[in-house]
């Protein structure tokens, strides 16, 4: 089973958590497992909505799954 | 009358010695922490930096499997590098060792007590050259165990324990191993009996039992590790899930919805849910090679997942590792059997030697074959981002990648088989050594030579060599 690409889009670059443990930084290419997982950005919790929860599949090192769902508050 | 007295004495004698005899129970968990205990985020503090992260697989095999991946130890410390501006040797960066069974002997010592592991009068003494089949064969025939084996909590694998305890492993708990706080993790793998799954002795999957693995004897874990079936007896580990505050992790819960999308993953969280089950107060362990007789599985998870705590795949995204090293070192034979040229049925013990050994044998190549597929998959991810950019900057110069790559990562997988060895006298004799805790001093020290002189051959490791 391949590789799955994900980018968290925010303004400012943190911490992207999935399924509660740390994945990465906001707007980097993340390589994940694929099915069920949920993103968040961890402390401080000054964004919404609280997390996001994505099926992830088929998709490509050029074109990764973009989750662009968390503002600020 | 008086003898009838006496014959009563007697009887209540061998009850009480029954009674008594009894696993050694490990404690529970009064509080989940994650904080502590004794798993990879808490073993760290020494100069072993994650920038070069060194795995290592030590398969089973008995003292075969111990004495090929003993000689593998010696030549990384014999190999120095140069890593972030300073002389080391290659074996300081070892951060996780994988073992089974034999293997798990050599990965447990080291792990313990460091260097002293290549001291002469220590682990080559107390192991690797003695014959410790005969110190269980008699302990058997010791009358006071004869009485304790007819306790049904207590079983030939506990006695083989207490051997280990006492003569190699100095007492010494996985608390003890925490205080060292310095790497390698160490993973003791053995299988759990009735799930058929693998049981890595690390707080990480105590914490779903709420037992305190620094409780547990390094010792208990290695014979765990080399309970090999109906040789000994399987192993009992008590499990108090829902007592200390230990809460399903989120991944189980997504993962519980991967059945069609990533059924390994799904089935991940359904073993780990069995141990959160009150239907299962009572684990049963066996040898780890039944699960897996190279130690690769567990490794390949954290690589491939980002589910574990210490997932290897996540530290790759945050950048931490810019060189991957597997070295997978195993101990596989091929013997000549006399089973196929004769038209008689193989009796119990072939059958019962052979179902446990030879299909997981065969398993394993596939399982090399999985980190080989990926890395592959890595390098050609990065391949074809980089590809892209050409082509687009080919024909657009000034336009962009819409978002960054994927975090190149250098990888080297490096084998250590008697497969590999050229000279096919010297393959045979390798391929054709015996699964026993008692070999010869000459194959020991053949054993002990082979590893490096595979390794000196290894393309793979020249390759990571020179990058140094």
């Amino acid at each position: 089973m391949g590789m799955e690409f994900v980018v968290v889009s925010y303004p400012t670059s943190r911490n992207v958590r999935i399924d509660g443990e740390i994945l990465g930084k906001t707007n980097d290419t993340h390589s994940v497992e694929q099915g069920h997982h949920i993103f968040d950005l961890g402390d401080p919790h000054d964004y919404k909505p609280d997390s996001v929860e994505m099926d992830i599949e088929n998709t490509t090192s050029i074109k990764p799954l973009i989750i662009n769902d968390f503002k600020p508050k | 009358m008086k003898i009838r007295f006496q014959k009563v004495l007697i009887v209540i004698f061998i009850f009480a010695i029954t009674g008594c005899a009894t696993y050694p129970v490990n404690p529970r968990l009064s509080q989940y922490n994650p904080q502590s205990g004794y798993r990879f985020e808490n073993i760290m503090g020494s100069e072993n930096s994650d920038g070069l992260f060194v795995i290592l697989t030590f398969s089973g095999g008995g003292t075969r499997a111990a004495a090929l991946s003993y000689g593998v130890l010696e030549k990384l410390r014999d190999t120095k590098i140069q890593w972030e501006g300073k002389e080391k040797r290659l074996l300081d960066q070892v951060a996780v060792i994988s073992s089974i069974s034999g293997g798990s002997f050599t990965a447990a010592y080291y792990g313990m007590f460091g260097d002293e592991l290549f001291n002469p009068d220590s682990f080559q003494k107390t192991f690797l050259y003695r014959n410790i089949e005969r110190d269980l064969i008699i302990s058997m025939f010791n009358p006071i165990n004869w009485f304790r084996l007819a306790s049904p909590y207590f079983g030939r694998i506990d006695l083989a324990e207490e051997i280990y305890d006492r003569e190699i492993f100095k007492q010494k708990t996985f608390g003890d191993m925490s205080k060292q706080a310095h790497r390698p993790f160490i993973m003791i793998n053995a299988t759990d009996m009735t799930i058929g799954s693998q049981f890595t002795f690390i707080q990480d999957q105590f914490d779903l039992m709420c037992s305190d693995l620094n409780g547990v004897h390094v010792a208990r874990a290695v014979a765990a590790s080399s309970d090999f079936p109906v040789a000994f007896s399987p192993m009992t580990m008590n499990n108090y899930a829902g007592t200390c505050g230990y809460q399903e992790r989120p991944w189980m819960k997504e993962a519980s919805k991967d059945l069609l999308d990533n059924p390994p993953r799904f089935n991940r969280a359904r073993i780990a849910r069995t141990y959160l089950s009150s239907e299962r107060p009572y684990i049963h362990l066996l040898d780890g090679g039944v699960a897996d007789n190279i130690g690769l599985l567990t490794p390949l998870v954290a690589l491939t997942s980002n589910d574990l705590p210490w997932s290897l795949l996540n530290k790759i995204n945050q950048g931490k590792i810019k060189k991957l090293v597997v070295i997978v070192v195993d101990a596989r034979t091929d013997p000549k059997t006399k089973t196929d040229k004769s038209p008689c049925s193989p009796g119990l013990t072939t059958v019962v030697n052979d179902i446990a050994t030879i299909p997981m044998s065969n398993y394993s190549f596939e399982t090399v074959q999985k980190l080989h597929d990926t890395f592959n998959e890595w390098l050609k991810d990065v391949q074809y981002y980089n590809d892209c950019e050409g082509i687009l900057k080919e024909r657009c110069p000034t336009a962009n990648m819409p978002h960054k790559p994927p975090v190149p990562v250098d990888t080297y997988m490096i084998y250590v088989g008697f497969d590999q060895i050229k000279d096919l006298k010297d393959r045979d004799y390798f391929l054709n050594l015996p699964t026993t805790f008692c070999l010869q001093k000459e194959a020991v020290d053949k054993l002990r030579a082979v590893g490096p002189k595979i390794l000196d051959d290894s393309e793979e490791f020249t390759r990571l060599l020179r990058g140094l």
